[in-house]
């Protein structure tokens, strides 16, 4: 099923892009704040930079798998039961995303947009997205995300241009924030922000040469990351320290900001349907992904058949957080905490083992022709 | 084959159009029509509650030149009839929401804030503190972050009662106009988001607009002003507070001065030339009229239209376990009236140094009142100092507010003269 597929290297760095960058729209550049005060903008770069060093060493460790997603390469390294663990911990985890990003895009809409409507209806429009999106399959999602990141990175872009006028130098200082420690030892586990990586190592065969995979890498970590510093230093040069902390939706309330004379203001509508769009490509992706690991871990032939109960599922669970706030601490305090465990402590562990069992492999072979 | 084909996107479009339809009349749909929009909000110490919440209502079909169209108030505007294009409506309550909550009960449209310019506190309201207040502010997400925010020597209820614009037929554009100018100094532009990260900061503190009703009715009252005392004697434009400006004019409120906040409370007022000088300090000067004496004849005036040529440049030191600031100010004039006639074009060198040393009196004074008189960083040097310092708890030990009366300020304005009008020289007479 994998091979049937293939999409360019643009495709699939717009799909991380969107994956690992929508975090900015929600919550990312005050979870920075929170981190770090006025040095936020550091521990962006900070994290970057290792993020930057692990996805060099696990790239590395998978050279001999060329072709080859994680699920296979955990069949290589500990059979049929490590594949299935493996794609269940995956399946748990984007299963556990799309719920909570559901739910907090959903509740952030209501703010917003839809006060009085019912969470059910606005929840609903999310579902029927994801739901299209996950039949249509992945060519479709990646040749979506490939017209429409880079409109979603201009939008984004114009955001931070607009709010130059208001931007203060002065509130980058004090210029360690609240201090190195918060920056370099709590800031680590931070690179949960690339978490999304995990998404690369299951799109490897659709992608086809290992040289490729290593570009898209490099590539989405790069312009990731420097989404994320932008978008960070724009919110701390815009919104002084401590008041940084209490905005709900940062980028939306940054976007409201925006004056240019009497006639130019008001764009925050504009973000607003960027920002859905962003959410939708991303809530679709994580769905998808979620379905295809099921279908995969199972050997299924067709995952068609896996949507409509997941959307269920997905629907049902996303009304368990008892509100926004129990979201918001759940997918800063914990998700974003952990999740650098799998996509870099876990898949590196699947790596080495396969490695290892591949040397042993080839050395038994090697005996036996010597023999 | 293509039938198949062709009634599968037929039926995708029916899907589409389906789904569209029934987002016209979603939850949330609502007619402009429905809603009332207040155009400024006054905040004021109640009586029978906490806070005395003051709403001028816009009256679309009469800002529009329909005529009438507003549906309730408590008289205001012109009465409350609604006939005029806005209305008042004023109610006691514990706090903003609830009194919002009242009036949707006394009024049929829904009261929507999306609209709303200016907020004025009354300066009982705003000496007793505003911050409690602040909050829900910037939380109610109809309240826009650029709603200007100003300080009434009028209780809010008579003070938007005479707000009536006699230029525009809307008072919106009328608070846009006049609050949003860049070709005046004599007060600041504060919008609500400003005042709000200023309330939560602890190097810099807030400031609002200072506005009034005119002390004058008629000719014969501006001789209480009284300054003109002997030919030699004058007062120039900015030492002017709202409300005591010598001016008789259609339009009942003006705006002149600053309202000085400190923890939130308001602790002082500054005039118009004070509010220059702050924001010549700040920044946020753009341009404006000086009034400054003749280098050689005391009772004759030289007028300068004077720019800010750069930001200002500030330097934070730590000098003997004190603060000290080294203020650079970069100015540009140009002539607009020479009453003595002396050729200042071709030698202006004694109208810049008067000029710049004036300004450097004058901010200098300014400055001595914010430490002495009201102990409050406006002006923001806590901001430079911040920079002195590598982390937020070293930041916080120093405790910037108590330090600020400490500070010593070296001011240096330079000052040059760019151009004379229409005119290259004076001739003596």
């Amino acid at each position: 099923m994998p091979n049937s597929i293939k999409f360019g290297k643009w495709e699939a760095v717009a799909l991380l892009i969107n994956s690992i960058c929508t975090k900015l729209f929600l919550y990312y550049v005050r979870m920075t704040a929170e981190d770090a005060g006025s040095a936020g903008w550091i521990l962006t770069i900070f994290i970057s930079l290792v993020t930057l060093f692990l996805f060099t060493v696990l790239i590395r460790l998978y050279k001999p798998f060329e072709g080859k997603d994680i699920l296979e390469v955990a069949e290589i390294s500990g059979g049929k039961v490590l594949k299935i663990l493996t794609g269940l911990i995956i399946a748990v985890i984007l299963f556990y995303q799309t719920v909570i990003t559901i739910r907090e895009f959903s509740e952030d809409m209501k703010v917003i947009s839809l006060p009085t409507s019912p969470l059910s209806y606005v929840i609903l429009f999310f579902i029927a997205g994801m739901i299209v999106g996950s039949f249509l399959g992945l060519e479709s999602i990646v040749r979506y995300h490939a017209i429409l990141v880079p409109v979603i990175a201009v939008a984004y872009i114009l955001i931070l241009v607009g709010v130059i006028k208001i931007m203060d130098t002065s509130n980058l200082f004090p210029i360690l924030g609240t201090g190195p420690s918060d920056i370099f030892g709590k800031g680590f586990l931070r690179i949960s922000v690339f978490g999304e990586l995990i998404i690369l190592i299951l799109i490897i065969p659709y992608i086809g040469s290992y040289k490729s995979a290593k570009r898209i890498g490099y590539a989405a970590i790069g312009f990731s990351s420097a989404f994320l510093t932008l978008g960070s230093l724009a919110y701390i040069l815009s919104f002084p320290y401590p008041s940084d902390l209490e905005p709900f939706l940062p980028m939306y309330q940054m976007a409201r900001l925006i004056t240019y004379g009497r006639f130019f203001q008001r764009i925050e509508s504009i973000f607003v349907f960027i920002w859905a769009t962003a959410a939708l490509m991303y809530l679709t992706v994580n769905f998808y992904f979620m379905v295809y690991v099921l279908s995969r871990m199972f050997d299924m032939k067709y995952l068609r058949p896996l949507i409509l109960p997941c959307a269920l599922i997905v629907f049902s669970t996303a009304f368990i957080p008892q509100n926004l706030i129990t979201v918001l601490n759940i997918e800063t305090n914990i998700f974003n905490k952990i999740i650098w465990v799998i996509t870099f402590g876990y898949a590196g562990a699947v790596l080495i083992f396969a490695n290892l069992r591949e040397r042993a492999k080839r050395r038994g072979k090697k005996d036996e022709t010597e023999a | 084959m293509k039938l198949k084909h062709e009634i599968r996107r037929l039926i995708i479009v029916f899907i589409c159009i389906a789904n569209i339809l029934p987002l016209t009349g979603c939850f949330d749909q609502r007619e402009i029509d429905d809603l009332a929009y207040p155009l400024a909000m006054g905040l004021d110490l109640g009586v029978a509650d906490n806070l005395r919440l003051t709403l001028q209502l816009a009256s679309p079909l009469s800002i529009g030149g329909g005529g009438g169209g507003s549906s309730g108030g408590g008289g205001g505007g012109k009465g409350g009839g609604g006939e005029g294009p806005t209305s008042i409506i004023t109610v006691d309550a514990p706090s903003i929401f609830s009194g919002l909550n009242m009036i949707n009960n006394i009024i049929s449209k829904e009261i929507n804030m999306a609209h709303t310019k200016l907020i004025v506190f009354s300066k009982p309201f705003a000496e007793r503190g505003v911050e409690i207040y602040l909050h829900s502010l910037h939380r109610g997400r109809e309240f826009r972050p650029d709603i200007y925010v100003a300080v009434s020597n009028e209780p809010p209820d008579q003070y938007l009662k005479a707000v009536k614009p006699t230029l525009e037929s809307s008072p919106a554009k009328y608070y846009e106009l006049m609050l949003g100018k860049g070709f005046t100094s004599f007060y600041p532009t504060v919008r609500l988001n400003d005042f709000y990260f200023r309330t939560e900061s602890d190097a810099i503190e807030p400031v609002a607009i200072l506005t009034g009703l005119s002390n004058f009715k008629t000719i014969d009252d501006l001789k209480k002003v009284g300054n003109k005392k002997s030919g030699t004697e004058i007062k120039p434009e900015g030492h002017y507070e709202a409300g005591s400006i010598p001016v008789i004019a259609d339009q009942k409120n003006e705006f002149t001065g600053v309202a000085v906040f400190k923890n939130g409370k308001m602790v002082a007022t500054m005039k118009g030339l004070e509010s220059s000088c702050m924001q010549l300090v700040t920044g946020e000067y753009k341009n404006a009229y000086w009034t400054l004496p003749d280098a050689y004849k005391k009772d004759k005036v030289v007028v300068m239209k004077i720019f800010q040529r750069k930001k200002p440049m500030i330097k934070a030191e730590v000098k003997n376990g004190k603060p000290s600031f080294k203020i650079n100010l970069d100015l540009e004039g140009d002539f607009t009236a020479i009453q003595s006639g002396i050729n200042y074009e071709n030698y202006p060198e004694a109208m810049e140094k008067g000029a710049s040393e004036m300004i450097k009196e004058e901010i200098t004074a300014m400055l001595k009142r914010t430490q002495y008189e009201f102990d409050s960083d406006i002006c923001g040097f806590g901001r430079y100092m911040k920079g002195k310092f590598l982390t937020w708890a070293q930041w916080k030990k120093y405790d910037w507010p108590d330090q600020y009366k400490k500070s010593s300020f070296e001011i240096n304005v330079k000052f040059k003269v760019r151009r004379t009008g229409l005119m290259i020289r004076s001739i003596e007479h």
